[in-house]
């Protein structure tokens, strides 16, 4: 060691002394504070251990009253699969009843499941095509249906609940008509993440930084177009107003959704960053929150889903890690996200901000883990970057967002669920972490918390980051994309990865790559490459480049 | 130039030209005058549309501006080496720095963020140099945790190991657990290691670390800028 460098430490070591010596004294304690410039973290709910953690290492408080009402999801088994997976990887889309008619749960089957649920006194609502049904009946009546005993518990760190002590099997003869049984726990299960720190990027600066002006400039605001939001936590209509009024944006008008799926959180900052984000970018779009809760939130996508049955834009900033015990709610998002993309919902998921690392905190910090939400096939998953502005206001740089002291980046990954789309081809696709399953994400967007976004939540203004803001984000450029679609009278985009990937493979014709392909720094564990990366997917957008694309695909595509 | 037997155009010869033809009236001077200035707008406009790069139409855009960086207000900058540390001035103020590096202190002082740097390429050996120099009276019971996932110092790869420790202040006040993480990254035969340590967070949010400054100390790591990048 060279005599300098031990001295640069000395030094350190000798001012820390001092400095920590006064956290620890009771005038000043060590405590975590938002003052001095300190960057704090938000999430959109609290952080639990996972379920089966909390019931292992919880106490069982016996069992639940048999009269209690529970409001329980059957996920249903559609029909043609292959079929339904050939049609998505064309992006096509069909209307309602053509999908009930060739996709759809067969309607004797789930006819008859129900008048099984009715002789136990379980009230049932389905629609024909719905992939889901929602069913009401009481802790008594399910325990014979299903088998099942619900206890109340409470988890290690002082959480109460109800739920069952194993994961629910579903019945063997029901297996040819359901594929899933959620909401027999009330466990929180979505989490949302969010990076806050201060001074964050404007709306007119990522407008600039991803040349989404010339649409704006053209005149449009995303208006004729919905931008649907499942959220946890419910925002601050003041702070929206404060929001408006900085960046001089016409005032919000939020369409607030809530049924028996429970309450969402307090105002935790998750669904003020993804309604200003969306209303900056595209500030004509229509907004439409469905509140949930974090331990019901698929029966509220359900249901959003149902209200627009020719499609709309989804933006999701809330997930929770792939894991085996998970497979009950994969295969309930699954079902309920093919029928979606089929009839021509654009759905926009944030893949998760622990890097290549899901389950991190709740799970085990050294499994690497994809994200449940992001990596079913039918979304496309948003991974982020890092951005550097340039000083005269427009693109300089992106690396793949990876901090490696905090532990927080892009989530990207392996599905342990799904096989590998067909639309999923293009080059860095397949690469030496590949596995023939799903890789996420498939595209990204500005979120380390280090370059965030500039909003109001929590009463004050502050710099919020994470995948949470990258998904918004295209969620809005979508709703600017549409916009201009429509009024040319072109197909919307609809489930956007067949295009995505087919822009990515440079078809002759293609009016102008529209990636920024990240190839520099890391998800704490797969690095950023040339073409497709865990990462950062198939990058970021040039929006005029990939407005100009989707024209182009519209009309000279055989699925356009 | 090289002549060539073949096709040919005819040049008539300038003197044939009667020198009365030549003599217009002021009027039709102007008209003429006006109508050749016409045909050679005309032309270089044709010539300047036809000899630009032929390109896809762009639509909406040709692309975003593409600048120079936009560079941090604040910044220390090696000249021994040629790197730069950006960091945020409001999380974080400079608590010493010599030839070979920076200590940058959180704006609270709980913890520090320590840049020190040499000529090489040993990563491992810097890690273990900047470990043993932690002082054993005031870094005690210092404990491995496990590999720093991710490692990188301004995005070049590197290695590094998290660690957890008791921090002993210098008047013999009750020891403080703290998280460390040491990690280094080499770029063009030169070695840059960050040493890191804070009070210990037990929030799942700061896990697995658990370095309660992380989030500030990210910033100086993602931004350093090596000799050489811009």
């Amino acid at each position: 060691m060279s005599a300098p460098r031990q001295r640069a430490l000395a030094l350190a070591a000798g001012a820390a002394i001092g400095l920590l010596a006064a956290a620890c004294s009771p005038a000043s304690p060590p405590a975590r504070s938002n003052g001095g410039g300190m960057p704090a973290r938000i999430l959109g709910g609290p952080a639990h251990p996972l379920l089966s953690t909390a019931i292992a290492r919880g106490r069982d408080l016996g069992p639940l009253p048999a009269e209690t009402v529970l409001h329980i999801t059957f996920g249903l088994a559609g029909r043609d699969a292959a079929g339904l997976s050939a049609l998505l990887a064309s992006g096509r889309t069909v209307g309602p009843a053509e999908y009930a008619a060739r996709f759809g749960p067969d309607p004797q089957r789930v006819a008859s499941l129900r008048t099984l649920l009715t002789t136990e006194g379980v009230t049932s609502s389905w629609s024909a095509g719905d992939s889901t049904m929602s069913a009401s009946g009481t802790v008594a009546s399910l325990n014979r249906l299903l088998g099942v005993r619900v206890d109340r518990r409470i988890g290690p760190d002082g959480l109460t609940f109800y739920a069952p002590g194993t994961p629910i099997a579903v019945p063997a003869a029901w297996r040819q008509t359901v594929n899933a049984i959620i909401g027999l726990d009330n466990y929180p299960r979505a989490r949302s993440a969010a990076i806050r720190s201060p001074n964050g990027v404007s709306p007119s600066d990522m407008l600039d930084f991803y040349n989404v002006n010339p649409l704006r400039t053209a005149g449009l605001t995303g208006a004729g177009m919905t931008v649907a939001l499942i959220e946890i936590d419910q925002f601050d209509p003041a702070m929206l107003t404060m929001y408006a009024q900085k960046f001089s944006l016409p005032a919000f008008d939020v369409s607030v959704h809530q049924g028996n799926w429970g309450k969402p959180a307090a105002e935790a900052g998750e669904a003020d960053l993804d309604l200003e984000i969306v209303h900056g970018i595209a500030p004509g779009a229509k907004l439409v929150v469905y509140y949930a809760s974090s331990a019901n939130y698929l029966q509220a996508e359900a249901q959003m889903f149902k209200d627009f049955p020719q499609g709309a834009i989804e933006s999701s900033s809330v997930g929770q890690c792939e894991r085996p015990q998970a497979q009950n709610e994969g295969n309930a998002l699954n079902d309920a996200t093919a029928a979606a993309a089929a009839q021509g919902w654009s759905m926009f998921v944030a893949s998760g901000d622990r890097g290549a690392y899901d389950c991190t905190p709740n799970g085990d910090y050294t499994d690497l883990a994809a994200d449940l939400d992001a990596s079913v096939p039918s979304v496309t998953a948003v991974g982020g970057t890092y951005v550097f502005l340039s000083s005269n206001g427009g693109y300089f740089h992106e690396v793949a967002w990876g901090e490696p002291i905090e532990q927080w980046g892009s989530n990207g990954g392996l599905s342990i669920f799904w096989p590998a789309p067909a639309w999923q081809t293009g080059p860095g696709v397949k690469n030496q972490y590949s596995n023939g399953m799903r890789q996420t994400p498939d595209i990204s967007a500005n979120a380390d918390g280090q370059s965030g976004w500039d909003i109001f939540a929590n009463g004050q203004e502050e710099k919020v980051g994470g995948t949470s803001a990258a998904a918004p984000f295209w969620a809005a450029v979508a709703a600017l994309i549409d916009q201009d679609l429509k009024q040319k009278g072109l197909p919307l985009i609809g489930f956007a990865n067949p295009a995505l990937y087919y822009f990515a493979q440079s078809p002759a014709g293609l009016p102008a790559p529209p990636f920024h392909d990240i190839t520099q720094g890391t998800n704490l564990y797969y690095p950023a490459t040339t073409g497709w990366d865990f990462p950062t997917g198939l990058g970021t957008p040039d929006v005029g480049a990939l407005t100009n694309d989707f024209e182009w695909y519209a009309t000279h595509h055989p699925a356009g | 130039m090289a002549v060539h037997g073949g096709y040919t155009y005819p040049v008539q010869a300038a003197a044939s030209l009667p020198a009365a033809r030549h003599r217009l009236s002021h009027r039709r001077l102007i008209f003429v005058a006006g109508g050749a200035l016409l045909v050679g707008i005309v032309l270089v406009t044709l010539i300047a549309v036809l000899a630009r790069p032929m390109t896809q139409p762009c639509g909406f855009s040709c692309g975003p501006r593409v600048g120079p960086r936009l560079l941090s207000p604040v910044a220390y900058h090696n000249t021994l080496f040629g790197y730069t540390v950006e960091y945020d001035g409001s999380q974080l103020t400079v608590a010493g720095q010599d030839d070979n590096g920076v200590q940058l202190q959180a704006a609270d002082g709980d913890g520090e963020v320590i840049f020190t740097s040499a000529a090489g390429a040993d990563v491992n050996s810097a890690n273990q140099t900047a470990l043993a120099a932690l002082p054993s009276a005031t870094f005690q019971d210092v404990q491995p945790s496990g590999p720093v996932r991710g490692a990188e110092i301004g995005f070049v790869n590197g290695s590094g190991t998290a660690y957890t420790a008791q921090f002993v202040p210098a008047n013999g006040g009750q020891a403080i657990p703290i998280g460390i993480t040491i990690l280094s990254a080499s770029n063009n035969g030169v070695t840059i290691t960050v040493t890191a340590f804070s009070a210990k967070s037990t929030s799942v949010q700061d896990a697995p670390y658990g370095l309660d400054k992380a989030s500030a100390f990210d910033v100086p790591v993602s931004n350093t800028i090596w000799k050489g990048q811009q």
